[in-house]
């Protein structure tokens, strides 16, 4: 044989995906070294500059609060669907995937008219805090929290239930049969074992998180700028190629990592946990 | 019967995922009420009951043009990547180890790695080759996009397939390609739809590359909708999004209908 096995198979695939994805990110690569002579000034410019710091910090920053809040509604989630019948967690995961499966755009759009200033949610919140003004939650940092939780929930709430559901109910009957009360049970049995599901969940949200784009630039309103409102902006904006072509490898080489880091999560602990990002 | 297994803490996260579920449907219901608003602007309670932003959208000449550009680029995008997909996925079944595990890593990267870094790359190299604002252009960059998902959704499907079955048509003489398209393709066919509706509700929902790669020329749904949502929120929007959450829960509802169904024929 001089070709490997299904090769001949595989060629049509990674033909299209080396041509209009491999090759335009190898370009790209290029691109952030100088548009004429070989430099490290892109990058130079991009960790030089206190405002360029500014964006990589909100960015983290923000990306860290969705994915804590991603784990406080989705680990409930993940563990009712867990501990459900057959037939009602067909029916919750459905709930589940359905607004996975609806246009970011028609959430984005609900959310600026749920959270506009003098919307119910507005003067809730001012409620909540005891002040008579309506706080305001749009065209800000909470807005664009609001609006990335909402989209990312899904991708904690499987990994959560994968490794609930692995779990042997043998370990809690035993925890519960040496006098540990129900609620005992969870936080040093169910818990600590249901890790790797919690660490799944958070990476793959944290991961998304770093490239959103839509929803900062919608909820955000103009205000808030992460990093992939930034690579927009030196691209059609500025045409600032090299900038922007070293922004996204720092984003890319970030998403890679802790997509490396998922894996090695997923693969150990998680049979067929990838498949919550699908 | 349920079981409470760990007392309050189960009711509490019982609170806490209904909440979550909510926050996560209601958003989406608002837009039943908003669309039926008479008046220009999005009320809630709408002013009345009113379907002519309904009307008013089919009327619009270039929504509507937009409309049926998304279902093209959407069709073509599902079928590219549905073919090339399901190719790869038996190729990889075929490969060696070292083969499977380097395809897999160029084939799977489209999914994990940012959409918006993605859209740049491939404008920056369509911006050279003139393909900006061309539908074609667009069929191809959402092609390469939901090429993982017919991927999954093909491997799972020939994970529960009998292996041998194609193997024993070419021993009773059937040529490789007969075996494939008369034995192994109706074996997996429900993976194969699953993948390809799948593929079709990501392009026509997408809207990163779209705002790259639309140009002036070929502005699809999405990309109109998000210039809409930026510029001018009128009823007529939300009009449209009950439509599109009709059409893809109708769709992924199909797509997880057929995925249980691949399932169970193992």
């Amino acid at each position: 044989m001089s070709t490997p096995r299904g090769l001949g198979l595989l060629a049509p695939a990674l033909l299209l995906v080396c041509v209009l994805f491999i090759v335009p990110l190898v370009r790209l690569a290029g691109l952030s070294l100088g548009e004429t002579t070989l430099s490290l000034h892109a990058y130079a410019e991009l960790f030089g500059a206190w405002s360029y710091g500014g964006i990589l910090l909100r960015t983290l920053r923000i990306s860290a609060a969705v994915v804590v809040g991603c784990l406080l509604l989705g680990y409930p989630i993940g563990y009712v669907l867990a501990f459900s019948t057959p037939r009602r967690r067909a029916l919750l995961s459905l709930l589940v995937l359905l607004p996975f499966w609806t246009s970011v755009l028609v959430r984005n759009f609900a959310w600026i008219y749920l959270l506009r200033d003098g919307g119910v949610a507005s003067s809730f919140a001012g409620t909540l805090v005891g002040s008579d003004q309506p706080v305001q939650l749009l065209y800000n940092e909470i807005g664009v929290m609001i609006g990335m939780i909402n989209t990312l929930l899904p991708f904690s709430v499987f990994p959560v239930f994968v490794a609930l559901a692995a779990q042997e109910r043998t370990l809690r009957e035993a925890a519960a049969s040496l006098g540990a009360s129900p609620a005992r049970v969870f936080w040093t049995v169910t818990l600590p074992l249901s890790r790797a599901g919690i660490y799944a969940g958070a990476l793959l949200a944290f991961a998304t998180a770093l490239g959103f784009f839509i929803t900062p630039a919608l909820l955000g309103g103009g205000r808030v700028l992460m990093a992939a409102t930034f690579i927009t902006q030196q691209v059609e904006e500025f045409l600032n190629w090299p900038l922007a072509a070293a922004a996204s490898l720092i984003l890319l080489a970030a998403v890679m990592i802790l997509v490396a880091l998922y894996r090695r999560i997923a693969a150990f602990n998680l049979p067929g946990g990838e498949h919550a990002a699908g | 019967m349920p079981r409470v297994e760990h007392g309050w803490v189960s009711v509490f996260f019982h609170v806490i995922a209904a909440s979550a579920l909510m926050f996560l449907l209601l958003p989406i219901a608002m837009m039943f009420p908003l669309s039926l608003e008479p008046g220009t602007m999005l009320r809630f309670p709408p002013q009345g009951v009113s379907l002519h932003w309904y009307s008013d959208y089919l009327k619009d000449g270039a929504w509507i043009a937009s409309t049926i550009l998304s279902f093209q680029v959407a069709l073509g995008a599902a079928l590219l990547a549905t073919v090339a997909g399901t190719f790869a996925a038996v190729g990889l079944a075929q490969a060696s180890p070292f083969v499977r595990n380097a395809a897999l890593l160029i084939l799977m990267s489209p999914l994990f790695l940012p959409t918006v870094v993605a859209a740049v790359a491939i404008y920056g190299v369509y911006a050279a080759l003139r393909l900006v604002g061309t539908p074609l252009g667009l069929v191809a960059a959402h092609a390469v996009l939901t090429i993982p998902f017919v991927l999954l959704n093909v491997q799972s499907a020939l994970a529960g397939a009998p292996r041998a079955l194609d193997e024993a048509a070419m021993s009773l003489g059937a040529g490789p390609v007969a075996a494939f398209w008369q034995i192994k393709v109706p074996l997996i066919r429900r993976g194969i739809a699953a993948g390809a509706i799948f593929s079709f509700l990501i392009s026509f929902d997408e809207v990163v590359i779209a705002k790259f790669l639309s140009g002036t020329q070929a502005v699809t749904l999405p990309k109109r909708m998000l210039d809409g949502i930026f510029y001018e929120m009128t009823p007529m929007l939300a009009a449209i999004s009950v439509l599109l959450v009709l059409m893809n829960a109708a769709l992924a509802l199909l797509a997880l209908a057929l995925v249980r169904g691949a399932r169970k024929d193992t």
